[in-house]
């Protein structure tokens, strides 16, 4: 059985500045070797979790531990264990790429020849070579991203907490992030603490998921549980090609929960039951060559994320 | 990669770090301080020795260069680079620093805020030396002073920075954000550098201030500079030089206690 390495128990906290009460009683558990996906709309209190979680804010009350450390009472024994992907930008904007990653594993602790050794291999696994010798200042958002995400692994922390770390990155780039979180878990049991709004790519990598909203869990457990909790039906999606002789609308309108959403865009939501015989009459009523896009989609942790948010997913998807 | 999941304290202990990981961090530290000032070195230059030049030249031009507190004059600018360079600049960039959660890139890495601290106030007196010599030599070219470039200059001059980095650290981690920060400075600048023996001779200073200027830490760096500057290196100097130095131990110490890179 996996050991939790964090456990958080009602943890709140509100900014003296403002009052304002960003996490409400929270309480959770992390384990070695899992992924956790900390999902939320904009102001939920996902950043201001993970950045209690990572000692550098005072919670108001509640406790977390940290290996069964109380890391309130010892936030310096947290860096020990974790490395932490900010939100914020960088501040040493005139050091080089290559010196970024670094001394950031000389101040983790690494000999120097260890550190170059560790910085020669991330700057190859994560395609900054090129810019290696670029200060940080001349170079983009995404490659910054990918600047931080190599920092964060340098020094083989054994907990990662990376605050929105594919946010600006281009397709590529994401799936080899993501595939590298996958791989870390899988090979060295790293914990990746992980909060993101690419709800639809993470879906694929977290083993655990918590929603937050107005700084409280509204849903916790595996991305499964979580949709089988809310809406179950299929959604399929047809997209007609522009000059199709063929007019939807009539035979569409039959089926009892449909939608146009553009001139040439229908969305129906049907039972699961229903799927194969709702998926032959549509075929068949309508030629496959009159179609542009077909789509049978499932429900997605993002569909969880916009109804546990308090939307309805068929008018959300629709508007 | 070796991913060591349990190589570190278990037990609640406090972690303290051997003097040896102060050292190394520190110096660490301080590199990459001075590194990421490599693309905007002239700036600091220019600000701290802009204004204490000007007086110089604007003195000279209307005084001439028999005047009669030249030393003063001389040493007096060279105090107001020390304080440009050092204290100005770190308490704005401090108070910068807090305002824009940049400590936290050091928070969440595991040194010692006392590292991080001794490394900037380093950095801030490193780059107020090429002000401080630059004043000097002109001063001295200007006001033909037969002024001696003892190698104690090199002491003073780190101390002197020291001590009012110290004092700038002290007003940045205090100051809420940067404009505080700046206000605070502009507030404490001219009691520093104007309400002292700095520019013009202590039994010239009107009574009040003869007894207040025994507080600041300029008195005693100004004092410093004219007598390593005269080659007179009396008991008097190594007592300013005594002074100057425990201002710096306080000012490390308050800040040292009283900054806390994490957000209540």
């Amino acid at each position: 059985m996996r050991q939790p390495v964090y456990k958080i128990n009602h943890l709140t906290k509100i900014y003296k500045t403002g009052n304002i009460l960003a996490n409400d009683d929270i309480s959770l558990e992390i384990k070695q070797g899992e992924i956790f996906g900390i999902f939320g709309p904009n102001g939920a209190g996902k950043t201001t979790l993970v950045r209690q979680m990572a000692g550098l804010i005072k919670p108001s009350s509640g406790s977390i531990y940290l290996n069964g450390i109380d890391v309130i009472q010892n936030p310096k024994a947290i860096p020990h264990y974790t490395a932490y992907f900010a939100q914020a930008p960088w501040i040493l904007w005139s050091l080089k790429v290559w010196e970024t990653i670094f001394f950031t594993g000389i101040f983790r602790g690494l000999s120097k020849k260890n550190a170059k050794e560790q910085t020669e291999k991330l700057l190859i696994e994560l395609g900054l070579s090129e810019i290696r010798n670029r200060l940080m200042q001349t170079i983009s958002g995404g490659q910054s991203k990918m600047l931080g995400i190599a920092a964060a692994l340098i020094g083989n922390r054994p907990i990662l907490i990376l605050d929105e770390p594919t946010n600006e990155l281009d397709p590529i780039n994401r799936v080899k992030i993501w595939n590298l979180f996958s791989k870390l878990c899988r090979d060295n049991q790293v914990t990746i603490i992980l909060v993101t709004h690419n709800v639809l790519e993470a879906e694929q990598v977290v083993d655990r998921v918590i929603i937050v909203d107005k700084g409280k869990i509204i849903a916790n457990g595996t991305p499964g549980e979580l949709k089988s909790r809310v809406d179950d039906r299929v959604r399929i999606e047809i997209k007609f090609k522009q000059d199709t002789p063929f007019d939807p609308h009539d035979f569409l309108k039959s089926f009892e929960n449909c939608k146009k959403l553009k001139a040439d865009k229908w969305q129906i939501f049907i039972p699961k039951n229903q799927v194969s015989s709702v998926y032959d009459r549509i075929i068949n009523k309508i030629n496959i060559k009159n179609l542009d896009d077909f789509r049978l989609m499932t429900t997605t942790l993002e569909d969880v994320y916009i109804q546990m948010g308090g939307k309805n997913i068929d008018e959300f998807r629709s508007s | 990669m070796n991913f060591d999941h349990h190589n570190h304290n278990t037990n609640n202990k406090k972690i303290t770090y051997p003097l040896s990981k102060h050292i190394r961090d520190t110096v660490y530290l301080t590199w990459t301080q001075i590194l990421n000032v490599r693309t905007g070195w002239v700036w600091y230059f220019l600000l701290s020795s802009f204004i204490p030049m000007l007086t110089l030249f604007f003195l000279f031009l209307v005084l001439g260069y028999q005047i009669k507190w030249a030393i003063y004059v001389v040493t007096g600018n060279v105090v107001f680079a020390v304080v440009l360079g050092s204290l100005n600049t770190l308490a704005e960039q401090m108070g910068w620093m807090k305002q824009n959660r940049f400590f936290e890139h050091y928070a969440a890495l595991p040194i010692s805020k006392i590292s991080l601290i001794i490394a900037l106030v380093i950095r801030c007196t490193l780059f107020s030396f090429p002000a401080m010599i630059a004043v000097l030599i002109i001063g001295k070219l200007l006001f033909k002073l037969p002024i001696v470039l003892h190698p104690i200059l090199i002491l003073v001059f780190t101390l002197s920075g020291f001590a009012l980095s110290g004092i700038g650290a002290f007003i940045g981690i205090t100051s809420t954000n940067s404009n505080r920060a700046n206000i605070a400075t502009r507030v404490v600048f001219p009691i520093l550098v104007f309400t002292a023996p700095v520019m013009i001779p202590l039994e010239n200073l009107p009574v009040i201030l003869k007894y207040t200027s025994i507080a600041l830490p300029t008195t005693y760096i100004a004092n410093a500079f004219r007598a390593a500057l005269s080659g007179n290196l009396s008991p008097k100097f190594w007592m300013d030089m005594g002074i100057i130095l425990l201002y710096t131990l306080v000012s490390l110490y308050l800040v040292a206690r009283k900054f806390d890179w994490r957000v209540d």
